[in-house]
């Protein structure tokens, strides 16, 4: 008689419960324990760029992941779930370690975490019982995880699914990876070495730049600035035998999947580009920002319909990858969580996420979970950071969340939907990690309202306040902050704000 | 074969110009990380790892540049080239380390070389230097002057090369 495998037995558990679970929201203090009295498998697929403002799922108007929609249908859907920064670095830190930014220290173009706070990552709290796997194609996330790398059982190389060896020179180094990394990027990309660096951009703009073939006419996907390429389908079959792999075993898994499109470059396979240049979609036009780049209207749209068409190529792969695994039954007993680190803006002059700006685009980043066996569809509206992960995924796994953490878990997950949370985003590359910031930009949100507060820039900006009413005005467009009839959540808002970046700076 | 590459006595210069603007380069630039950033995150043997490998960088990267002067030497006439050595490679490697430092202070980060135009600057440099020469005596002397005094760089650099070197293999070998 076959012996009945782990998967089995559960496929078989849950048809006997009658997705018993399923029907209705978790309880509030309950997490999943399998039939088996194991604790449940947590995947995070994390999509380096992925805005919530440009997926259909979210209200966008161009349809561009009609399947995450059907994948909302039996999920949990976090509406305003923001990120704590807006580039790689500070954003993926906060995700690992359930801290901000100012704690954590990472706020800095290839940083990384602050000695005190190494041991806070959520491999490590994750503690021994799981198996715990990580991958990431973004260098910068690279050396966080290289970070947590003790913690962690199986960190994959990022060109563990890729067509070319990775490129970095860094990955030489074994024994000695974050120094070698710091160097190597400090040599190659900032210039450190004149003639490195320059070699290194000639190879970059001849070869790597210009792998063409039929399946990707505009250029394949790549890891950007190393010789990482990939194609979609191979990266998303890889993670997907991945997770079939780790299903196999007997312990409980964690697994970290950070992919890196729809980051620029923006490379979707052939079937997906130029299917939005003519729908007759129009964006709203705002004005440029003093702090932006000034790109021209022009080619934010273009951009932005290249940006969609790879949005559309990962969603029509994930909706591949999940509907394998269900098909499978690994997500009878896996919560499967799809998160982006930070944003993407095509707007106020402005491509892409390295700026001072802090508006919704760059900072609204989509969280929809997939609890076991679910078949209904929640939708959370209170916003949530992407801080919050770290407790929640403690809670579901059973283990304690420390009082140093300063996330909540989230609402659905063992959370309350606190209408009066509010959720602070900033953004400090060229300030010293361990002192007050000299420029930095920050943005508190609290039920409806948004306060942005620009300290350190140049003009106006050397210290100004922005206000947007968010359910008037989701697009951000006027800036109520010396309306007085919003003098008192103003008020309210740059307390909180001023207090928590009190308590920061006294760290 | 040997009579298509210049002496040792007139490499010795060149090599020691390149040494000083390529070493100089990184140095002031990791100094500068090294005070707005790294001093942040990391303890003094780390920062010394990092520095070695920004020094072993920066001696490939004059052995690259020397190399391809003498490959040069070796392919183009000898009128351009090997004659004039101590002078026009000089000149050479001024200009095509200048050009690119001018660049890297004109362009974004991630530029990737888009406005390779501007490295026309390279040739109009390189060529005014070499007429120059050609013109006045005074600014062959005073080239071939500068390079002379870069080579008491040679005493410094390289060997802190060779220290960064063992550094770097002392620190993958743990």
């Amino acid at each position: 008689m076959r012996r009945i495998s782990r998967r089995d037995f559960l496929k078989l558990s849950w048809g006997v419960l009658g997705g018993g679970l399923a029907s209705n929201l978790l309880p509030k203090n309950a997490r999943l324990r399998t039939s088996d009295g194991k604790s449940p498998n947590i995947v995070v697929l994390v999509c380096d760029a992925m805005t919530a403002r440009n997926l259909s799922v979210y209200g966008y108007p161009r349809k561009t992941t009609p399947n995450l929609e059907k994948i909302a249908e039996q999920a949990f859907v976090y509406h305003n779930h923001f990120s704590s920064g807006n580039f790689t670095v500070p954003a993926t830190s906060s995700l690992l370690t359930g801290l901000r930014p100012w704690t954590h220290k990472a706020i800095n173009l290839a940083g990384i975490v602050g000695n005190e706070s190494v041991d806070h990552n959520i491999f490590r709290l994750l503690g021994k019982e799981y198996f715990k796997l990580a991958f990431t194609q973004n260098y910068w996330a690279v050396n966080l995880l290289n970070q947590f790398s003790s913690d962690i059982d199986s960190l994959l190389p990022p060109s563990q699914f890729g067509s070319t060896d990775g490129g970095a020179i860094f990955l030489k180094f074994q024994k000695d990876p974050i120094i070698a990394f710091h160097a190597t990027e400090g040599m190659f990309y900032y210039r450190k070495s004149i003639l490195l660096s320059f070699i290194f951009g000639l190879y970059y703009k001849f070869k790597i730049g210009a792998i063409f073939s039929d399946s990707y006419p505009t250029g394949y996907p790549i890891a950007q600035f190393y010789d990482n390429v990939f194609t979609m389908k191979d990266l998303f079959d890889g993670v997907l035998n991945k997770i079939l792999e780790l299903d196999e075993i007997e312990t409980p898994f964690f697994s970290y999947f950070h992919i890196f499109p729809p980051h620029d470059p923006y490379s979707p396979h052939k079937d997906f580009i130029g299917m939005f240049d003519d729908d007759g979609y129009v964006p709203i036009e705002k004005h440029d920002h003093v702090l932006s780049n000034s790109t021209s209207q022009p080619s934010l749209n273009n951009e932005r319909n290249r940006y969609d068409s790879f949005v559309a190529n990962i969603d029509m792969e994930i909706g591949r990858l999940i509907a394998t695994l269900k098909e499978q039954g690994v997500l009878d007993h896996t919560y499967f969580i799809i998160t982006g680190d930070h944003g993407e803006m095509f707007e106020r002059g402005t491509v892409g996420h390295t700026t001072p700006m802090l508006y919704d685009p760059v900072m609204r980043i989509p969280l929809m979970i997939l609890p076991p066996g679910n078949e209904t569809r929640q939708d959370f509206l209170t916003p949530s950071s992407n801080i919050d992960l770290l407790p929640t995924i403690l809670h579901l796994a059973g283990q304690r969340i420390p009082d140093s953490c300063e996330g909540k878990k989230l609402p659905g997950l063992g959370g309350d939907e606190d209408q009066n949370r509010s959720v602070i985003t900033m953004e400090a590359k060229e300030s010293s990690a361990f002192k007050p910031f000299r420029k930095a930009t920050y943005s508190i949100v609290k039920r409806n309202y948004k306060l942005i507060y620009y300290h350190g820039y140049k003009h106006k900006y050397q210290e100004y306040f922005e206000f947007y009413d968010l359910q008037e005005d989701p697009e951000e467009m006027h800036d109520k902050y010396l309306k007085s009839k919003f003098a008192l959540i103003i008020s309210d808002l740059k307390n909180e704000l001023f207090n928590a970046m009190d308590e920061a700076n006294k760290k | 074969m040997l009579k298509r590459f210049p002496k040792r006595d007139q490499i010795v210069p060149v090599y020691a110009v390149g040494v000083t603007i390529l070493f100089s380069w990184s140095i002031i630039t990791t100094v500068k990380e090294i005070l707005s950033n790294w001093s942040l995150y990391f303890n003094v043997v780390d920062i010394l790892g990092l520095f070695s490998y920004v020094m072993a960088g920066a001696f490939l990267e004059s052995l690259l540049l020397i190399m391809f002067l003498l490959a040069a030497c070796f392919i183009l006439p000898k009128k351009l080239l090997l004659d004039k050595f101590t002078f026009r490679g000089t000149t050479l490697v001024i200009s095509i380390l200048v050009t690119i430092m001018y660049y890297y202070t004109q362009t974004p980060l991630g530029d990737s070389l888009e406005n390779m135009s501007r490295l026309g600057l390279f040739f109009v440099l390189a060529l005014f230097l070499v007429m120059l020469g050609e013109l006045f005596q005074v600014v062959d002397h005073l080239v071939k002057h500068i390079a002379d005094s870069c080579i008491i760089f040679l005493y410094i650099y390289p060997p802190i090369s060779f220290l960064s070197i063992l550094t770097i293999i002392f620190r993958n070998l743990g």
